[in-house]
C-alpha cells in the first residue's frame, strides 16, 4: 500500500447512550431519523437495508416478550411524539429559511416574512420597529381570523409544507450519468498525454472538487501482476493558471482499463476517479 | 391515602399568581370613555376570573429558575388577556352560548360589539409585552415578542383547522389530526408559550427551548383532552353548557373515535347530524350521539388517552426542569400534570 | 462523480480500500472486524487482526491440550439476554454454512444448548451449604431473533414484571407455609376487589376505586390477613402497569404496606424453614428493587439506572429497606460472583455499582429468551472464535499471530496543522515467532472433524520452532519479552483506522503515549479497576450422582471462596478423545487476589510472578477440594476427611494408553512418576490456570467509576476507536455481550454502521 493523506474519522451524530424512558416511543416515528432522507436509501452500502432483508420479517411477537405497555398506548404515545416533533422540524425550517433568505418563508409554517422580522441578529435597536410591526400584525390577525378560516377550511389538511424542502440530494448517491465521458464541473481538467499507443483518458470529479489541489497514487488494472501507470502527474500550469493532468504511458505497458482514484491533497478525501484505456 | 387528594399546591398558587396577575390585569384595563359599547366588554371577560392556569404557569416557570415574580408579571398578564380575547372569538365562532357561568359576550350585546371588543383585547393584551423592554432589556423582549408571534399565528391556524372540518363536515380524521390540531389551538397558548417564555425569562435567554415545547404540548394536550371530557360529564358548575361541545359540533378526540368505531350506516347518521348548523340539531341526535359514545367506549378511551399524555407529560418535565433545583414553582409544575388529568 | 460500477460496487473501495487495524482478538475485536467487513460494505474496509501468541479470544481463548481436553480461562456461560452476541453468532453460523454430515457443530444450535437450570449455594442460619437450584422456563424465542422494536426496554415495564414476580412468589411462600402447617386456616371468602388485577390494564380501574380498595383493606386490617395481602399485591400489578398515570407516593405507600404485611405473615416462620426463608429473601429484594426505583423517580430519570452508579448495591438496596438477611443471602451473593465483583479479590470487600448491576440482572432474569443461561457444547474458542476466525478468512480479513503491541504512538503535536486533531502515527510491534518461509500461520487443528484451537503454538510452522518449544517460551505471558524482530506500521502507509481492542489491563503497557499525555485515559486505568481470576478443571472416574450430587446438570455461584463458583459439565465427555472416558468433568473459578510483590521493580522476581500465582492456585484448589467439596459431592471425600484423589483421571493415561486400566489405579498413580505420593499429586494431571496477564484480568464496575470509562464513539484522536467490555458500550458490565456491543460501537465509530439503533440495548434506560 501506497502512502496517502490521512483518513478521518467522521464525528458520530452521538456519543453516548439515549437512556430517556421517552425514547421508548420515538424510534421510527421521528421525522428526524435519517432514513427519512429518500436519497440516503438508495446509497449502495446502507447497512440497513441489507441487513433487514438478511434477518427476514421480524417476528410480531416480540413485542409481547417485553414491556406491558398496550399496543393503543405505543401507539398514541408515538402519534404524539411525531406530531410534536414534526411542528418543532416545521419551526425549524422556517427559522432556517428566514436565515437563509429574508424574503422567503416557509409555506405554511409560520410565514413571518408577513412581520418583516429580518435574520436572527435581534439589536435592540429594532425593537421599535419591532412592536410597529406586531401591532399591526396583531390589529389584522382578528379578522385575519375569520377569513384564513374561509380560505384554509377547503385546504386543511394541505396546511403544512412538503416534507422535502430544504432537503439536498447527497451528490455522491447520485447514480452515475450514463454517457458522460468527462464530467467537467468548473475549469476542465487539460489532460497531456504521453503515448505510443491508443489511449483514452476520462475523468470523473465530483462538483465540490478543487482542480488546483489533486493528487492520485497511480492507476491500477484488476488484472492479476499487471503494472501500474504510475507516471502521472496533477499540476497548475504557470501559463494558462489552469489544472493539468500529465501522463505518461510506458510503451510496454498491456492493453487494458486502468483506474485510479484522484484525491484532494489536503484532506485525503476521495474527489473522483479516473480511467486510462491503453488500446489494442 | 386517597389518590383524589391531589396537591393542595396547585390550587394555592393558582390563587396565589392568579390574583398577582388579575391585580397588575387591571393596570392595563382601559378605563376611559367609550365603556358602554367598548372598554365595559373589554374588560368583561378578564374580571370574570378563571383557573389563570395560562400566567401561573409563565410565572412558575420562570420563578424555577430563578427570576423573580415582577420579572415575568407583564408576560403573564400579556397572555391572560389575549387569552381572554382569543375566548371572545372562539365563543363567538363555536356559536357557544355560556362562558364562565353567564352568557357569552356576543349573546349580551350582538356579535360586532363582541367582535370589536376582542380585537381591542388583542392590542391590549400587546402594552405588557411592549413594557417588557424596560425591565428584561431589548434581546429578551423581543425574543418574547417573536415567541408570541409564533404563538398567535399557531393559535389562528388551529383554530381555522378545526373550524375548517367543521365547515366541510370532515370527520374521518386519526389521532395525529386530532393532536396537530390541538398542538395549535390549545396547547400554544395555554402552556408551551407560558412555560417557553417563563423559561426564557428564567434562564436570560440561555434555555433551551425545544424540550419545553414537548413539556408544553404534551401537558397541553392532556389538558385539552380533559378538558373536553369535563364538557361532557360536568353539570353547571363547570360554567359551560353540559354536552355543548356536541351542540356545536366540536371535533373533540371522543367524536373522531366514535366516528372510527360505527359501523357504515351509523356513521352516515353522525355525518347527517354533524353536516347542520347548531340550531339545526336536535336534543334525541346530541343524546343518541352521547350514548354511542358510551355504548363503543370513546369516552374511556379518551380518559385513558389523557393519562398516557399525562405519563409522557411527567417524563418531558424530568428532561426539561430535572436540572433546576428543587423548589415551590418546581414542585407545582410537576403536579400540574396530575392536576390537569385529575380536576373536575 | 464517483462511478458505481454495474454491481454496485464503488471503485474507489476495490482500489484503495480503507487498512483497519485491529488490535487484539477477543470478543470485542473479532466483533469490529466482523462489522466491518460485512458484504454490505463492499470491500470498503480491509482489516487486518494482529493477535500476540498463536490463538484468538482473549479472555475467551481456550486450547486443546492431552486427549484433546478442553482447557479454558476459566468457566463460561453465554447469558438468554446476549442478543448482539448470538445475533453475529448466528450469522457468522450461518455464513459458514458447515455440512451437517462432515462436522458435528454446523448450525448453532449445536454448539450452544439452552441450560434452564441455575443455581446458589445457600447457607443457612445453622451453617449447612444446600445448594438452591431454580428453573427458568423457556422464554419466547431465541436469542439474536430480529427485535420489532428499536428499544424494547423500560423501567416502566420491569417495574411490572417484578410486581408480577413478588406476587408470585408471595403466592408460593403462602402456599408452601399452608402445606408446612396441615390444615392451615382455610381463607376468607371476603373477595370484594375481584375485578382488580384480572383486569386488562388501567382503563379498568379508576384511581378512586383505588383508594377506596386500599382503604377498606386497611380499615378492617384485611391487609394482615393472607388474602389481604395477595389483593393489595395484585392492586400494585395494576398501580404499577398504569405508571405514571398514579403518583409515586401511592405507589411508595402500597409498597409500604405490602412490605410490612408480608414481613408481619412470613418472617416470624423462617428461623426453621430454610425454603421459607430464602422465599422471604427474594420478596424482600424484589420491594427493596421495586421501592427503588419509584423512590428514585428511575422511571423517568433521563440517565436510567446510571443514575444510581453511584451508590453501591447492597448500600442502595439497604437504603430502599432491604434486611440484612436479605443483603447477604444466596442470590445476592451470586450477583457479585458472577461479576467477580470484590475488591482486590477479598471476599469481604464486595463492590458493585448499583445502577449497572440492577440493569444486568433485570436482563438477565426479565429478557432472556430461550433459555436463561446456554452452555456450550465445546471450548469457547471453538464453538466461537474458531467460526469466526474461518469466515473473516474467508472474507479477506488478514491475520497476524505472533505480534504483541509495544506502544501505540500519538503523532507529535507540534506536527498538527491548526485545528487538526490527534491521532495515532505509528504501531510498534514485538513480533515473537515468524513462520518458516514466511508462510501464514495456520492455527487451528483438527479434532474429529471440528476445527479447534491447540492449547500450544504449532512449533513446526514456526522458524525456530524446537528451540522456543524446548525453551518454552510463553507467547501470551506478560512477562516473557522475547522477540525475534520489530515492526512499525505507519498511517498512511500501512493502516488508516486502528480499532484497540486489548483488554483494560493492557491499555497502560500497550497505549504509554496516551496514558501519558490524556488526563482521560490517565482516568480511565487509575479508576476503573481489574481483577486477576482463577479457575481450575478435574476430570473424574465417578459420575456426579455417585459422588453425591444428585441434581440435573447446572451451575451454582454463591458457594465458599477461594472458589465460588463451579459448573458441572458432564456434557463435554464426548467431545473429548479419552481411550477411558472420565464420567465427570467439573469447572471452578473465582476472583485471584495479586500477591503482594507482582511484579515490582526487581525483574527477576517479576518473571517468576506468573508461576508463583500458577502454584498458589493449585494450592487453593488442593485445599478447596480437600476442605470444601464435601458439601457440594458428599461422596468424593474419604470418611476421614479429604478429597478422593484417586477420583481424577490423569492426562498419563492417554500418553500411555496402554497402561490405564480399569482395575489398577495404583499401576496407573505409579507410573506417573511420583511415588511417594498417589494423593495430592494427582491433581498436577488435572488442569488449572492463574489468569495474571494483565489483558487477561477481569474489568471490574465499582460504583462511581461508570463515567471514566471511554466510547468506542469518542473522536478526540480521529484514527482511533477503542472496542472491550471496558468501554462506555451501554451495559458496561464485563461480558460477551458487553464486549460484543463495543465492537458493534467501534465500527459504527468507522463505519456509520451498524446504526446505533441496531445495537440491541445501547440505549437501554
Amino acid at each position: 500500500m501506497s502512502e496517502r493523506p490521512r483518513i478521518r474519522r467522521e464525528d458520530p451524530d452521538r456519543a453516548a447512550p439515549v437512556r430517556h424512558w421517552g425514547n421508548l416511543f420515538r424510534s421510527a416515528a421521528s421525522p428526524s431519523a435519517p432514513s427519512t432522507n429518500g436519497s440516503a436509501k438508495r446509497e449502495p452500502t446502507d447497512e440497513m437495508t441489507v441487513y433487514d432483508a438478511a434477518n427476514g420479517p421480524a417476528s410480531a411477537s416480540n413485542a409481547a416478550v417485553f414491556g406491558p405497555i398496550s399496543e393503543d398506548a405505543r401507539i398514541a404515545i408515538e402519534n404524539a411524539y411525531r406530531v410534536v416533533d414534526e411542528h418543532l422540524q416545521e419551526g425549524r425550517r422556517a427559522a432556517q429559511s428566514r436565515r437563509d433568505d429574508v424574503r422567503v418563508s416557509a409555506p405554511g409554517a409560520f410565514p413571518a416574512a408577513s412581520i418583516g422580522s429580518a435574520g436572527i441578529g435581534l439589536a435592540a435597536e429594532n425593537i421599535q420597529a419591532m412592536v410597529a410591526e406586531s401591532i399591526r400584525f396583531y390589529s389584522t390577525l382578528a379578522p385575519l381570523w375569520t377569513s384564513v378560516v374561509n380560505s384554509i377550511a377547503t385546504a386543511a389538511t394541505a396546511a403544512s409544507p412538503p416534507d422535502d424542502a430544504g432537503l439536498a440530494a447527497a451528490p455522491l448517491a447520485r447514480p452515475p450519468m450514463p454517457g458522460s465521458e468527462t464530467t467537467m464541473v468548473g475549469e476542465p481538467i487539460i489532460i497531456e498525454l504521453a503515448s505510443a499507443r491508443m489511449t483514452r483518458v476520462t475523468i470523473d470529479l465530483i462538483p465540490q472538487a478543487n482542480a488546483t489541489k489533486l493528487a492520485t497514487s497511480g492507476l491500477h488494472s484488476i488484472v492479476p501482476n499487471c503494472q501500474s501507470i504510475r507516471d502521472l502527474t496533477f499540476i497548475v500550469d504557470s501559463h494558462s493558471n489552469r489544472p493539468v493532468v500529465r501522463i505518461r504511458v510506458p510503451d510496454d505497458q498491456p492493453v487494458g482499463c486502468y483506474n485510479g482514484v484522484i484525491v484532494d491533497i489536503d484532506s485525503g478525501d476521495p474527489r473522483g476517479t479516473i480511467t486510462l484505456r491503453v488500446e489494442a | 391515602m386517597s389518590a383524589t387528594a391531589t396537591s393542595a399546591l396547585v390550587p394555592e398558587i393558582l390563587n396565589e399568581y392568579g390574583e398577582l396577575t388579575r391585580a397588575k390585569l387591571r393596570e392595563y384595563l382601559p378605563t376611559c370613555e367609550p365603556r358602554r359599547h367598548l372598554y365595559d366588554l373589554v374588560s368583561d371577560y378578564p374580571l370574570r376570573g378563571g383557573k389563570m392556569m395560562r400566567p401561573s404557569l409563565c410565572i412558575a416557570t420562570a420563578r424555577a429558575f430563578g427570576a423573580g415574580i415582577d420579572d415575568a408579571l407583564d408576560t403573564a398578564v400579556a397572555i391572560e388577556l389575549l387569552h381572554n380575547a382569543l375566548l371572545i372569538h372562539d365563543d363567538i365562532e363555536d356559536g357557544s352560548e355560556q362562558r364562565r357561568g353567564r352568557p357569552t359576550l356576543h349573546v349580551e350585546h350582538g356579535i360586532p360589539l363582541a367582535l370589536n371588543a376582542g380585537d381591542t383585547l388583542t392590542l391590549v393584551s400587546l402594552r405588557p409585552l411592549i413594557a417588557n423592554r424596560n425591565r428584561l432589556g431589548g434581546e429578551i423582549a423581543m425574543k418574547i415578542m417573536k415567541e408570541s408571534e409564533r404563538m398567535a399565528l399557531a393559535s389562528a391556524e388551529g383554530q381555522a383547522l378545526e373550524l375548517g372540518w367543521r365547515k366541510d363536515n370532515v370527520l374521518d380524521l386519526d389521532e395525529a389530526d386530532y393532536l396537530r390540531m390541538v398542538l395549535k389551538k390549545t396547547c400554544w397558548l395555554a402552556t408551551i408559550f407560558p412555560v417557553r417564555v417563563g423559561a426564557l425569562i428564567g434562564s436570560r435567554g440561555a434555555a433551551d427551548l425545544d424540550s419545553f415545547m414537548h413539556f408544553g404540548f404534551f401537558l397541553g394536550a392532556t389538558f385539552q383532552i380533559q378538558d373536553d371530557l369535563l364538557n361532557l360529564v360536568a353539570d353547571r358548575k363547570y360554567g359551560k353548557e353540559r354536552d355543548g361541545d356536541l351542540w356545536e359540533g366540536k371535533r373533540t378526540l371522543m367524536l373522531i373515535r366514535l366516528f372510527r368505531e360505527l359501523p357504515p350506516a351509523d356513521r352516515d347518521r353522525l355525518k347527517t347530524i354533524m353536516r347542520g348548523s347548531r340550531t339545526e340539531r336536535m336534543a334525541e341526535d346530541v343524546a343518541w350521539i352521547r350514548a354511542e359514545m358510551d355504548h363503543h367506549g370513546c369516552i374511556d378511551y379518551a380518559r385513558r388517552h389523557a393519562h398516557w399524555l399525562a405519563g409522557v407529560a411527567l417524563h418531558e418535565y424530568s428532561v426539561a426542569f430535572s436540572h433546576l433545583p428543587d423548589s415551590r414553582d418546581k414542585r407545582f409544575i410537576e403536579e400540574m400534570v396530575t392536576w390537569v388529568v385529575e380536576r373536575n | 462523480m464517483v462511478r458505481i460500477l454495474a454491481h454496485g460496487r464503488r471503485l474507489i473501495d476495490i482500489i484503495m480500500p480503507i487498512e483497519v487495524a485491529v488490535i487484539g482478538g477477543g470478543c470485542a475485536a473479532i466483533t469490529a472486524a466482523f462489522e466491518l467487513t460485512r458484504p454490505q460494505h463492499q470491500g470498503k474496509f480491509h482489516v487486518t487482526v494482529y493477535q500476540l501468541g498463536w490463538r484468538l479470544g482473549g479472555k475467551g481463548a481456550s486450547g486443546r491440550g492431552p486427549a484433546d481436553r478442553i482447557e479454558e480461562h476459566g468457566l463460561h456461560i453465554w447469558m438468554g439476554f446476549y442478543e448482539n452476541a448470538f445475533r453475529l453468532l448466528r450469522e457468522c453460523y450461518a455464513e459458514l454454512d458447515r455440512d451437517p454430515h462432515k462436522c458435528r457443530m454446523a448450525d448453532w444450535r449445536d454448539a450452544f444448548t439452552a441450560a434452564p437450570l441455575v443455581g446458589v449455594m445457600d447457607r443457612s442460619p445453622h451453617g449447612a451449604w444446600v445448594p438452591w437450584l431454580a428453573l427458568f422456563p423457556p422464554a419466547e424465542g431465541l436469542p439474536g431473533d430480529p427485535l420489532t422494536n428499536h428499544n424494547p426496554f423500560s423501567i416502566t415495564a420491569y417495574l411490572g414484571r417484578l410486581a408480577t414476580m413478588l406476587r408470585i412468589t408471595i403466592a408460593s411462600a403462602q402456599m408452601h407455609q399452608h402445606d408446612q402447617v396441615a390444615g392451615g386456616a382455610a381463607q376468607t371468602s371476603i373477595d370484594p376487589f375481584s375485578s382488580i388485577g384480572s383486569g386488562e390494564g388501567p382503563s379498568s380501574v379508576t384511581i378512586d376505586e383505588i383508594a377506596a380498595t386500599i382503604a377498606r383493606l386497611l380499615k378492617y386490617g384485611l391487609i394482615a390477613t393472607v388474602a389481604g395481602l395477595n389483593e393489595v399485591v395484585a392492586l400494585l400489578e395494576v398501580v404499577l402497569r398504569a405508571l405514571p398515570s398514579y403518583s409515586t407516593d401511592i405507589i411508595i405507600n402500597l409498597l409500604g404496606t405490602v412490605s410490612t404485611a408480608a414481613r408481619g405473615q412470613i418472617e416470624p416462620l423462617i428461623e426453621n424453614d430454610d425454603e421459607l426463608r430464602r422465599l422471604w429473601e427474594v420478596i424482600d429484594l424484589t420491594l427493596a428493587v421495586m421501592t427503588g426505583i419509584v423512590r428514585f423517580g428511575l422511571t423517568t430519570d433521563p440517565r436510567g439506572f446510571d443514575a444510581i452508579d453511584d451508590y453501591e448495591l447492597r448500600d442502595w438496596l439497604r437504603l430502599n429497606g432491604a434486611s440484612e438477611r436479605s443483603l447477604n443471602s444466596a442470590v445476592i451473593r451470586g450477583i457479585y460472583d458472577l461479576a467477580f465483583a470484590y475488591q482486590d479479590a477479598d471476599p469481604q470487600r464486595p463492590f458493585q455499582a448499583a445502577g449497572l448491576a440492577v440493569r444486568g440482572s433485570l436482563r438477565m432474569f426479565f429478557t432472556f429468551r430461550g433459555a436463561f443461561f446456554w452452555r456450550m457444547q465445546a471450548a469457547m474458542g471453538d464453538v466461537v472464535f474458531a467460526p469466526f476466525y474461518e469466515v473473516l478468512k474467508r472474507r479477506g480479513v488478514t491475520f497476524r499471530f505472533f505480534h504483541r503491541l509495544e506502544n501505540l504512538r500519538l503523532a507529535d503535536p507540534s506536527t498538527l496543522a491548526p485545528g487538526e486533531r490527534s491521532y495515532v502515527e505509528s504501531l510498534e510491534f514485538d513480533v515473537q515467532a515468524t513462520t518458516n518461509h514466511g508462510q501464514e500461520y495456520r492455527p487451528l487443528i483438527d479434532v474429529r472433524g471440528l476445527p479447534c484451537w491447540p492449547s500450544r503454538p504449532d512449533y513446526a510452522q514456526l522458524t525456530d520452532g524446537e528451540l522456543f518449544e524446548r525453551e518454552g517460551r510463553d507467547f501470551e505471558s506478560h512477562w516473557d519479552r522475547h522477540k525475534v524482530a520489530s515492526r512499525t506500521l505507519r498511517v498512511g502507509q500501512d493502516f488508516d483506522f486502528v480499532v484497540l481492542g486489548v483488554g483494560l489491563g493492557a491499555i497502560p503497557h500497550v497505549a504509554r503515549d496516551l496514558v501519558a499525555r490524556d488526563q482521560r485515559w490517565r482516568d480511565l486505568v487509575n479508576h476503573v479497576p481489574t481483577v486477576a481470576t482463577q479457575a481450575f478443571q478435574i476430570w473424574m472416574r465417578e459420575d456426579m450422582a455417585t459422588l453425591g450430587w444428585r441434581h440435573r446438570q447446572t451451575a451454582v455461584s454463591a458457594f465458599t471462596h477461594p472458589f465460588d463458583t463451579w459448573a458441572d459439565m458432564r456434557h463435554l465427555i464426548a467431545e473429548e478423545s479419552w481411550p477411558r472416558a472420565p464420567r465427570a468433568i467439573a469447572y471452578f473459578c473465582s476472583a485471584l487476589p495479586d500477591a503482594k510483590s507482582n511484579g515490582g521493580a526487581n525483574e527477576q522476581s517479576a518473571s517468576e510472578y506468573p508461576l508463583t500465582m500458577r502454584e498458589a492456585v493449585r494450592q487453593s484448589a488442593i485445599n478447596f477440594l480437600n476442605r470444601d467439596i464435601k458439601y457440594l459431592w458428599p461422596a468424593a471425600v474419604l470418611p476421614n476427611g479429604g478429597f478422593r484423589w484417586d477420583l481424577l483421571v490423569g492426562t498419563e493415561e492417554s500418553s500411555h494408553p496402554n497402561i490405564g486400566s480399569a482395575h489398577d489405579d495404583a499401576v496407573a498413580a505409579n507410573s506417573s512418576g511420583s511415588s511417594e505420593d498417589a494423593g495430592e499429586s494427582r491433581f498436577d494431571s488435572q488442569f488449572w490456570t492463574a489468569n495474571v496477564n494483565p489483558s487477561d484480568r477481569y474489568v471490574q464496575s465499582p460504583p462511581k467509576t461508570t463515567r471514566f470509562r471511554i466510547s468506542p464513539l469518542d473522536n478526540t484522536y480521529d484514527n482511533l476507536t477503542v472496542a472491550g467490555d471496558w468501554t462506555a458500550c451501554g451495559l458496561n458490565v464485563g461480558c460477551v455481550e458487553a464486549a460484543v456491543m463495543s465492537g458493534r460501537l467501534a465500527a459504527h465509530a468507522l463505519a456509520k454502521s451498524p446504526t446505533l439503533e441496531d445495537i440491541v440495548g445501547y440505549d437501554h434506560p
